[in-house]
């Protein structure tokens, strides 16, 4: 018998009747392990451009005599830029919601949309980059521009991959309807959304508005 | 006997009796101030720590001893799991410990602050050190005169050095002299020593600088002040002037540099060398990727494939050609075509019996964990005796290298070994392992049918395989990096690492490192998202709580890893300014970053490792693990820790006090849940019946082996005990002792453990033994002699080396190493025999070892969906709960009601992805630009075409799964009957 | 958590298709597909994990079943209005961002920088709570836990690194002029 009483509680954590209600294993529904599971992506990709900007905080004094931010930042592009990647992220949330009810129509305008407002803000961002290039302020120049270039660039390339996933959503939404499948990418993509814009928010506040300041 | 031979005879007993000293011109024998303080605060250090390392040790032997199975007087308890008061003394003696070495760390760090002044009557001496390739150049600039490899300083007074380099990182080192400092491009150190005996002492490079590091040694000579000032008089009236042209004529590479005398100097040459370091090469900094390397201005040491004086013009496959087979070295090329030879008739063999259609459904396209976990350990395995076949050759180099003797490997070779042999240990051996590891035994664990995303476990085994394949490659098509196993910038730069060396370790990383990524993401939700019904967090088994601990710092710490990466591709590639000396770049901020990574990188491999023991000390004790709440509350302490601790890495390179003494104190901090570990492992074996299979004696040989390593850790968390230690081979044996000691016998304790599970048959248990007691006498036989030498002031990673008293102790470790290869020749043949004998080893092979936790509650090896029914956890010890119950209640449980199982489908994806993500690295590392878009494209398109199948599981019929699972309880039956009679 | 799989395989896209072309106007037709789905409630279909034995009851066990992260937990409608509002707070501080970025007369200079970095940190808030829903609820206990993580660890390594550069850069002895 104590072996038993040993065996289910063999550490004093009053397992059994008095155990709290919650967290008692099971298997969750497939649709939050695949949305816990991008949300830890999203954790990791954002320790990644952390990486980013620690290197960025960095060498932001080291323009090798070359400009610094306050020469080359243009704040009226990083407030269009801004305000693109805000409504798309609020065009993606209703793409979401038209889709959990099942609006195909409206969840292809607000997709179309969301994609859209992301190619206007990789214009904007690739005019910048060729417009800084053009005057001799490319990465190759100093530490700083290294560190600007790989940030903002970093984040222009997340919202490449963004757009192109849209596009391949709306795609497989259009062929393959409302699968629970297709609807959990869905949600997946809006997290990814989201999160592209919370980075733009320190991408704006430290590379731009600290730095046009400094 | 004539008196010559005597002479020698004496002279080698001196030389041994001094090795074996430690003593010898070494960090035991000091001669300043500075090393004296140190060698006390080490030998301090030290004794505190043996005052509890000698009595765990201890114990731990006698515990295991005194429990045997066989012994009828030991008092077996198996209830006795848990003490309050045990508890807290497990907590408090480390705690007291470290909190002593901290005060000792942080008063430390500021009484020898490098930086720092010392006391003294006397002004300073200042001496200026330029660190050049590859020799080091003294100037003298009160006194106008300057030197190059040799360094000459009157005894008494204090010398204050200030430290640059005129190229890549290099380290300033004098072991008797006391601590040692980076010197960096750019920049200034700042270091005060000081003799206090006269003699002739010795000077190195500490840090790993290229080809010509191994020479780049200098001789200290302290004479008395008045012989110091006649020295002077001498140097003056030397004719040859160091100025500007005559020290650009100094920064060409050379080797092996007699010393120089210049009797005068241009003013304030060493200031404008740092600020030179930014300008003088900033013609080189537009450099795009199309342009040679060679027009920047080297006379590199590469290989001749590289082929450094000839300029390609880019054809269609880049910087390909036949240039790159390395037919001028025989080593490679030979073990390369062994390994094309022996690969080609295994394939051919796989062929002709009919095993490629059997090979792509049921391995290579297989979803399933425990198919994927096998995978990831034999390529593991296949990857130990590559990276073992690079430490016998390193060993044996250093054995033969000595007193002018070249050895049978070239620094070109030599360099691309050790870098190789890291990269291959830590990433495609240790890690590819322990992954391997939890990918089979965590869903089993956890009572489940696979992990979160199968599919993506695939993508992520094959990309691992994918970076092991480029490693691979880089042996037959060009060459590995040559900068140590992380590649410190500046020399993984372009400038001093023109080759595709690097190029093929940053892509085989970021490859690999992109599907750890993804296994982290995978198990960790797996871990908290999919548990057998009843399995809260706190009845999980301890491996599955090490493994979420693991995973999550694989999520928090890869990406980190990514992103220093891919600064060092940019700055190779597209001539960004990361890291670079010019231009403001900033290699120091390289090396934080990458330890950032790097030290969680350590807990990441230690912690599934941790938990493998936990498992084989429990089982084998036939206990439950004792203090299992203090085992999670350590688990969870490390993972935040270690992100607390990176600086410990290079507190040499001339941080303040206060941060050295801080992140020193951090390290020793994480020595408490550690130490706590150790205890718990010790009382979970005492008071149990301990049966001493291999899996159990990798655990005691580990706990024996850990704790040194762990003590020799601390040490070196000590800031300046560090600063004499750091680079040394002390450093290398310190993390040898606890990767081998602890990540790979840990492997192997885990591989004993699951094999029956995995395959249906038991290890042979003779030859495991046997490799038990070659590895453990081979580590011991090859790492001591390393410790010994580190003391004596032998760095690490030197091509060949010059003092006869090393000679004994470097053949010993070529010994210990010749040890160890009986033992993996033992494992090998213990595969064999296993494998011969397999029908006889089935017995009672769902549950061999009578297990704890749900793995051993199905059939080894389990069906595709794991479990017929998921079990019910109502138990802390999910499987032995079941098992008394059974027993108790002296009644089969009913059959249960069998249903439709749905499972997910093979899928070729991740092979698909490999194979353009192998091929997108190897034309990045070539330049063949069309073929990177194909891959990506590639990659891009597989992952559309995944994304659009609609059939994503396949059904596993009620009949079946009945089937599967009367088999496996009527075999639970007999054997709980028979357990039952016994009892 | 109300996770009952309900039939999966209603052809729902073609009556959505046909509703909302009958409909009115657009924005007519948004509001009453959101509507519906009110009714509907969290209408996501969900396959319980495929490979899950038993009834879904089992499923609905304890820590397994936190909320997904992402997913409005509340009906349609509100989360229409949840999304206004972040929209309208995130443009809000933007704005005040630029606003305190730009204008170098009404704020005391040397404490623009704490003001802009606690904006950003407001915004990013913003945008987890009223897009990313993130709640303290007992179903977002994982989620919230992950992102307590990542945030811990971002300020350790971005504290330590900014510490450790800073004081290597201080150590590095500038050239004297001499």
């Amino acid at each position: 018998m104590s072996s038993v009483g040993a065996a289910e509680d063999p550490h004093h954590l009053a397992h059994g009747h008095t155990a709290a209600a919650r967290d008692e294993g099971g298997i969750a529904p497939k649709r939050i392990v695949v949305s816990y599971g991008f949300w830890l992506f999203l954790v990791s990709d954002i320790i990644m451009f952390s990486a980013f900007f620690a290197a960025y905080a960095v060498l932001v004094q080291a323009t090798a005599g070359g400009p610094a931010g306050r020469d080359l930042f243009k704040l009226k592009m990083v407030a269009i830029e801004t305000a693109l990647l805000l409504a798309s992220s609020f065009t993606c949330g209703l793409a979401v919601i038209a889709a959990s009810a099942r609006d195909m129509d409206w969840t292809q305008r607000a997709l179309g949309a969301t994609g859209l407002l992301g190619a206007a803000f990789l214009g904007l961002e690739a005019y910048e980059f060729s417009g800084l290039i053009r005057e001799g302020a490319g990465p190759q120049r100093s530490a700083f521009l290294s560190a600007f270039f790989a940030l903002v660039g970093c984040h222009g390339l997340h919202v490449s991959a963004g757009v192109l996933w849209c596009g391949t959503m709306m795609a497989q939404i259009w062929t393959k309807g409302f699968r629970a499948d297709i609807l959990r990418r869905l949600l997946c993509f809006g997290l990814f959304w989201h999160a592209l814009d919370i980075i733009w928010i320190g991408v704006f506040t430290i590379v731009y508005l600290m730095g046009a300041r400094s | 006997m004539g008196p010559i031979p005597r002479t020698r005879i004496i002279a080698l007993a001196v030389c041994a009796a001094g090795a074996l000293g430690g003593c010898g011109q070494g960090v035991l024998d000091p001669q300043g101030p500075v090393a004296a303080a140190q060698k006390t605060i080490l030998i301090n250090s030290l004794a505190i720590m043996l005052a509890i390392v000698v009595p765990t040790i201890v114990a731990t032997l006698a515990v295991a001893f005194w429990f045997r199975a066989s012994n009828s007087r030991a008092r077996y308890r198996p209830d006795w799991t848990f003490s309050g008061e045990i508890e807290l003394v497990v907590w408090a003696v480390p705690s007291m410990v470290v909190l002593l070495l901290s005060g000792i760390a942080w008063i430390g760090s500021h009484e020898l602050e490098p930086s720092k002044p010392l006391r003294s009557q006397s002004p300073p001496v200042i001496v200026e050190v330029v660190s050049l390739d590859w020799k080091w150049l003294f100037i003298y600039p009160q006194l106008h005169i300057a030197t190059v490899n040799q360094l000459t300083i009157p005894t008494g007074i204090p010398i204050a050095f200030r430290l640059t380099s005129a190229s890549v990182m290099n380290s300033f080192f004098v072991p008797q002299l006391g601590s040692q400092i980076y010197t960096m491009a750019g920049m200034a150190t700042q270091l005060h020593l000081q003799a206090d005996k006269t003699g002739t002492y010795r000077g190195f490079s500490a840090q790993y600088s290229g080809a010509g590091f191994a020479d780049m040694r200098f001789k200290v000579d302290a004479v008395t002040p008045e012989a110091f000032d006649q020295w002077v008089g001498v140097t003056r009236s030397q004719t040859a002037t160091l100025d500007q042209a005559q020290y650009v004529a100094l920064t060409q590479r050379s080797r092996s540099v007699a010393p120089i005398s210049y009797g005068r100097v241009s003013d304030g040459l060493f200031d404008s060398i740092i600020g030179m370091s930014g300008h003088a090469m900033s013609g080189h900094s537009s450099m795009t990727p199309s342009m040679p390397a060679s027009k920047h201005g080297m006379s590199p040491a590469v290989p001749a494939g590289t082929a450094p004086g000839r300029v390609r013009r880019p054809g269609m496959f880049g910087k390909l050609g036949w240039d790159a087979i390395p037919l001028h070295e025989p080593i490679p090329l030979l073990t390369s075509l062994m390994v094309l030879v022996v690969g080609a008739g295994v394939l051919r063999w796989t062929y002709a019996r009919g095993f490629w259609p059997y090979l792509w459904r049921e391995w290579i396209t297989s979803v399933d964990h425990k198919r994927i976990g096998v995978m990831y350990c034999l390529l593991a395995l296949v990857m130990l005796l590559r990276g073992f076949s690079d430490a016998l050759l390193m060993r044996s180099q250093q054995a033969l290298a000595t007193a002018g003797a070249p050895g049978f490997l070239p620094p070109e070779h030599y360099d691309q070994i050790f870098s190789a042999h890291g990269t291959i240990m830590i990433f495609f051996v240790a890690m590819t392992f322990m992954v391997g590891v939890m990918n089979f035994a965590v869903p089993l664990q956890l009572g489940i049918r696979d992990v979160a995303f199968p599919t993506l476990n695939s993508v992520s085994f094959w990309l691992t395989a994918s970076g092991v394949l480029l490693v691979n490659i880089s042996l037959v098509v060009g060459e590995f990096a040559k900068t140590g196993w992380l590649a410190y910038p500046p020399l993984s730069e372009l400038e001093y690492s023109p080759g595709v060396g690097v190029d093929y370790y940053l892509w085989s990383l970021q490859i690999s490192g992109a599907g750890t990524l993804l296994t982290g993401i995978n198990l960790v939700t797996t871990i908290l998202k999919m548990r057998a019904p009843g399995m809260s967090l706190t009845r999980m088994p301890i491996f599955c709580w090490t493994s979420l601990a693991s995973n999550l710092l694989i999520v928090a710490a890869f990406p980190i890893l990514t992103a220093t990466l891919a600064m060092l591709l940019l700055d190779r590639y597209l001539g960004f300014h990361f890291f670079t000396i010019d231009r403001g770049g900033n290699a120091m901020m390289y090396v934080n970053l990458i330890w950032a990574w790097g030290h969680p990188e350590v807990y990441i491999l230690i912690l599934p490792a941790f938990g493998i023991f936990s498992e084989v000390i429990a089982t084998f004790s036939s206990k439950p693990l004792f203090g299992y709440r203090s085992m999670i509350a350590a688990t969870m302490a490390i993972c935040v820790l270690s992100f607390v601790v990176w600086l410990h890495h290079f507190f040499t390179m001339g941080a303040g006090a206060n941060v050295n003494g801080f992140f020193g104190i951090m390290t020793m901090i994480i020595a408490v849940p550690t130490g706590v570990k150790v205890f718990n492992w010790l009382f979970t074996m005492y008071g149990g019946r301990i049966r001493f299979t291999s899996p159990m004696l990798w655990a005691i040989g580990f706990m024996v082996t850990f704790v040194i390593g762990g003590m020799t850790g601390v040490l070196l968390a000590v800031p300046p005990a560090d600063f004499v230690l750091h680079n040394s081979v002390f450093l290398v044996a310190h993390f040898h002792n606890v990767v081998i000691g602890g990540v790979l016998f840990g492997a192997f304790a885990g591989y004993t453990y699951w094999f029956p599970k995995a395959f249906g048959f038991t290890l042979d248990e003779r030859w495991g033994i046997r490799a038990f007691w070659l590895w453990t006498a081979g580590f011991y036989v090859a790492f001591m002699p390393l410790y010994a030498l580190g003391l004596m002031g032998m760095t690490r990673r030197m091509q060949h080396t010059d003092d006869p008293t090393w000679v004994p102790l470097l053949w010993t470790a070529a010994g210990g190493v010749a040890l160890i290869a009986a033992g993996i020749a033992c494992q090998i043949t213990q595969l064999v025999v296993s494998i011969r004998s397999r029908d006889a080893r089935r017995a009672n092979v769902a549950d061999p070892w009578n297990g704890r936790t749900l793995e051993w509650a199905t059939a080894s090896p389990p069906p595709s969906f794991n479990f017929a029914i998921l079990p019910h956890v109502e138990f802390e010890e999910a499987y032995w709960g079941m098992k008394r119950r059974a027993i108790q209640d002296q009644a089969p449980s009913v059959e249960p009601q069998y249903e439709n199982i749905e499972m997910p489908r093979n899928s070729a994806t991740g092979v698909i992805t490999a194979f353009f993500s192998t091929l997108m690295g190897f034309s990045l590392v070539w330049h063949i630009w069309w073929a990177v878009v194909l891959g990506i494209f590639g990659a891009f398109a597989t992952f559309v075409v995944f994304a659009w199948r609609d059939e994503v599981e396949y059904e596993i019929d009620a009949d079946i799964v009945a089937l599967h699972d009367r088999a496996t309880r009527a075999m639970q039956q007999s054997r709980l009957a028979d357990e039952d009679c016994a009892s | 958590m109300t996770d009952t799989p309900p039939d999966g395989k209603r052809p729902w896209q073609n009556v959505w298709r046909s509703r909302i072309r009958t409909s009115l106007s657009y924005v007519d037709g948004l509001m009453r597909s959101v509507a519906l789905a009110t009714r509907r409630h969290d209408g996501v279909e969900d396959d319980a994990h495929g490979r899950a034995p038993g009834p879904a009851a089992a499923l609905d066990a304890g820590g397994a079943n936190d909320h997904a992260p992402g997913l409005d937990p509340v009906a349609h409608r509100a989360s229409l209005i949840g999304y206004v509002t972040g929209l309208g707070l995130a443009a809000l501080l933007t704005a005040i961002s630029f606003w305190v970025a730009l204008d170098r007369e009404t704020f005391w200079q040397p404490g623009v920088a704490v003001g802009l970095c606690v904006l950003a940190a407001a915004q990013m808030g913003i945008h987890l709570v009223f897009f990313l829903h993130l709640t303290t609820g007992p179903d977002n206990v994982n989620n919230a836990l992950a992102v307590a993580f990542g945030v811990l660890i971002i300020v350790l390594f971005g504290a330590g690194t900014l510490w450790i550069m800073s004081n290597l850069d201080t150590m590095m002895l500038p050239p004297v002029p001499r």
